[in-house]
C-alpha cells in the first residue's frame, strides 16, 4: 500500500447553522487517482476548500503531507473552475502559467530563466506553446483549462487537485484532458471533483460519492443502485461500448 | 489652436498645467489600469470624495490642503479596504457611507473656515492653470513612489488581481496587496485632483485604462497605452478649454468620455465587420 498524503478525519463543516459535510473521512493515497463526485450542493466544492486550506473544518483534522492545518503547499497544486475571473483581464497565456512560480519568484517584475523554462516545459507537455502569446480571453473551455493545469504543473506539485475540469469542454476535448491526467496519475496523486459520475468513472481508480455524507467504492463496483442513493432519483445506466 | 501653441510658449502657467497633465498621465496609466482590471471604479469614487474630509480639515487648521488630501485618502483606503475583507457583502452600502460622510466631514469644517469658496470649488472641480512649480514636484515624487512600488511587486499584484483565490494558496498575502492597491490608488488621486478635481477623478482613472484594454493583451501593456491616451486626453482638454476660456477639468473630462466612446463603437464596428 503507497504513503496516505491526505488524511481526512471525521470532518464536519456547517455555513452558519446548515450543515454542509457530515462526518467525512477519507484517506488518500499517494499516486492515487480519485473522483471525488456528488450532485449540486453536495459539498465537493467545499471539501476541496477544506483540504486546500481555504476553509477550516469546525470538527475534526485534515493532514496533508503529515502536516495538520495550514497548506504545505508545494506539495498541492491546484486548478480552479475557470469561472472566476473577468474575460477581457489583459493577460497573455505564458503570463498566466508563470503564475504558479508566484510563491518562489525573487525577482522584480520579470521571472528568472529557469522560471521560464520550467513554465515553457509544462506549456509542451498540454500542447499550448502555440498560444502562449494569446489572450485568455480569447480562448476556448478546452484550452484555458489547459492553461489552468499548466500554471498548477509549474508549482511542481505532488498532489494535483482539479474543480470541475471539464465543466466548460465538449465530449472529445473532456476525454483529452481525462487521458492526460490519467497519464500524469503515474507519478502524481490526482483528485478530480465532478459531477458527472458516468464519465468518470471510466478514469479514475476510485470513486468517493459524496452528498453531506460520503461513500467510498473503487470503480468496478459502481451499480444504478449506488447512483440511485446518491441522486436521490432513479438513474438509468447504459452499458455502452466506444 | 496655434492660438494655444503661441500662449504655450509664452505662459509659464499653461507650461505648468501640460507638464501637470503628463506627470499626471503616469500614475493615471498605472493605477488606472489596475482600477479597470479588478472592477473597483466605484470603490474608488468612494476613496476620492472621502479625500474632501482631509482638506477640509487641513484648511480649517491652516495646514496644506495636499497633505490633508494624502492623509485623509491613505486613511480611507486602508479603512474601506480593511472593513470590506472582513463584511464583503456589503461593499456599495459601505463605499457609500464613506463617500458621503467624507464630503459632510469636509464641508463642515469648511463651512467654520473664513472664506473658503473658491478654493472648495478649485478642489471639487480641479483648477489645472493655477498649479505651481511644488506642485508639480509633489507630483513628480508620488509618480517615482507609486512606479516604485508597482515595479517592485508587479507579478504579486498581477497574480492576485487576476485569480486573488489562487494567489493566496500559493502563499501570497492577498490581504495585503488589496489594501496596498488601494493606498496607491489613493495616492493617485491626490496625484489627480488638482488636475480635475475629486467629483472628476474617477473619469481619469477608468476610461483611458478601459480604452486601453480594449487594445492590448498583457497589463505592462495596458500601463503605457493608457497613460498615452490619458496624455493626450488631458493636453487635448487644456488645449481646447483655452481659447472660449472654459473651465479646464471638465472639458478634459468630456474629452475623455467621448474618446472612450469613440472606441467602444469603433472595435463594435471592427469585430461586426
Amino acid at each position: 500500500m503507497n504513503n496516505v498524503v491526505i488524511d481526512i478525519n471525521d470532518v464536519s463543516f456547517n455555513f452558519g447553522k446548515v450543515p454542509v459535510l457530515e462526518d467525512i473521512s477519507l484517506k488518500i493515497y499517494e499516486d492515487e487517482f480519485i473522483g471525488i463526485i456528488g450532485p449540486n450542493a453536495s459539498g465537493k466544492s467545499t471539501l476541496l476548500k477544506l483540504i486546500l486550506g481555504l476553509l477550516e473544518p469546525d470538527k475534526g483534522t485534515i493532514a496533508k503531507y503529515n502536516h495538520e492545518g495550514k497548506n504545505p503547499r508545494n506539495h498541492i497544486g491546484y486548478v480552479p473552475q475557470h469561472s472566476t475571473f473577468s474575460r477581457d483581464f489583459p493577460v497573455t497565456v505564458g503570463e498566466v502559467v508563470m503564475m504558479g512560480h508566484i510563491a518562489r519568484s525573487s525577482r522584480f517584475f520579470r521571472y528568472n530563466k529557469k522560471e521560464i523554462e520550467l513554465a515553457k516545459q509544462a506549456m509542451k507537455k498540454l500542447e499550448i506553446d502555440d498560444i502562449e502569446k494569446r489572450q485568455v480571453g480569447e480562448l476556448s473551455g478546452g484550452q484555458l483549462q489547459r492553461v489552468l493545469i499548466a500554471r498548477a504543473l509549474v508549482c511542481q506539485p505532488e498532489t494535483l487537485i482539479l474543480d470541475e475540469p471539464t465543466a466548460n469542454v465538449d465530449m472529445r476535448i473532456e476525454e483529452d484532458i481525462f487521458s492526460l491526467l490519467k497519464n500524469y496519475s503515474e507519478h502524481m496523486t490526482i483528485i478530480v471533483v465532478s459531477h458527472d459520475i458516468a464519465f468518470i468513472s471510466g478514469y479514475v481508480d476510485r470513486v468517493a460519492c459524496l452528498n453531506r455524507t460520503l461513500v467510498c467504492h473503487n470503480t468496478e463496483s459502481i451499480s444504478g443502485k449506488m447512483i440511485e442513493e446518491l441522486y436521490d432519483a432513479p438513474v438509468k445506466m447504459i452499458h455502452h461500448h466506444h | 489652436m496655434s492660438e494655444f501653441i503661441s500662449a504655450l510658449t509664452e505662459y509659464t502657467f499653461l507650461q505648468n498645467a501640460v507638464f501637470a497633465c503628463l506627470l499626471a498621465s503616469i500614475g493615471c496609466g498605472v493605477i488606472g489600469s489596475y482600477v479597470v482590471v479588478k472592477q473597483i471604479s466605484f470603490l474608488t469614487g468612494g476613496i476620492a470624495h472621502s479625500v474632501l474630509a482631509g482638506m477640509g480639515m487641513a484648511y480649517f487648521y491652516n495646514a496644506s490642503p495636499m497633505m490633508g488630501a494624502i492623509i485623509a485618502a491613505l486613511v480611507s483606503s486602508i479603512l474601506i479596504g480593511w472593513i470590506n475583507l472582513r463584511w464583503k457583502e456589503h461593499e456599495d452600502v459601505l463605499i457609500a457611507a464613506f463617500w458621503s460622510a467624507g464630503m459632510a466631514i469636509g464641508i463642515l469644517f469648511l463651512s467654520r473656515t473664513p472664506g473658503y469658496n473658491v478654493d472648495l470649488m478649485s478642489y471639487l472641480f480641479g483648477n489645472i492653470l493655477l498649479i505651481t512649480r511644488s506642485d508639480l514636484l509633489l507630483m513628480f515624487l508620488l509618480d517615482l513612489l507609486v512606479l516604485t512600488v508597482v515595479f517592485v511587486f508587479y507579478k504579486h499584484f498581477l497574480a492576485s488581481v487576476f485569480d486573488e483565490e489562487f494567489a493566496r494558496l500559493r502563499g501570497i498575502n492577498t490581504e495585503f496587496f488589496y489594501i496596498l492597491l488601494l493606498c496607491l490608488i489613493s495616492i493617485t488621486i491626490v496625484i489627480l485632483i488638482q488636475l480635475v478635481g475629486l467629483i472628476m477623478v474617477i473619469a481619469l482613472l477608468t476610461l483611458p485604462a478601459a480604452i486601453a484594454n480594449q487594445y492590448v493583451n498583457s497589463l505592462h501593456k495596458m500601463f503605457l497605452l493608457s497613460a498615452l491616451i490619458c496624455a493626450v486626453i488631458s493636453v487635448a482638454g487644456v488645449a481646447i478649454s483655452y481659447g472660449p476660456d472654459l473651465p479646464t477639468g471638465s472639458v478634459i473630462v468630456l474629452t475623455a468620455c467621448c474618446a472612450y466612446f469613440s472606441s467602444v463603437i469603433f472595435k463594435q464596428f471592427v469585430s461586426n465587420k
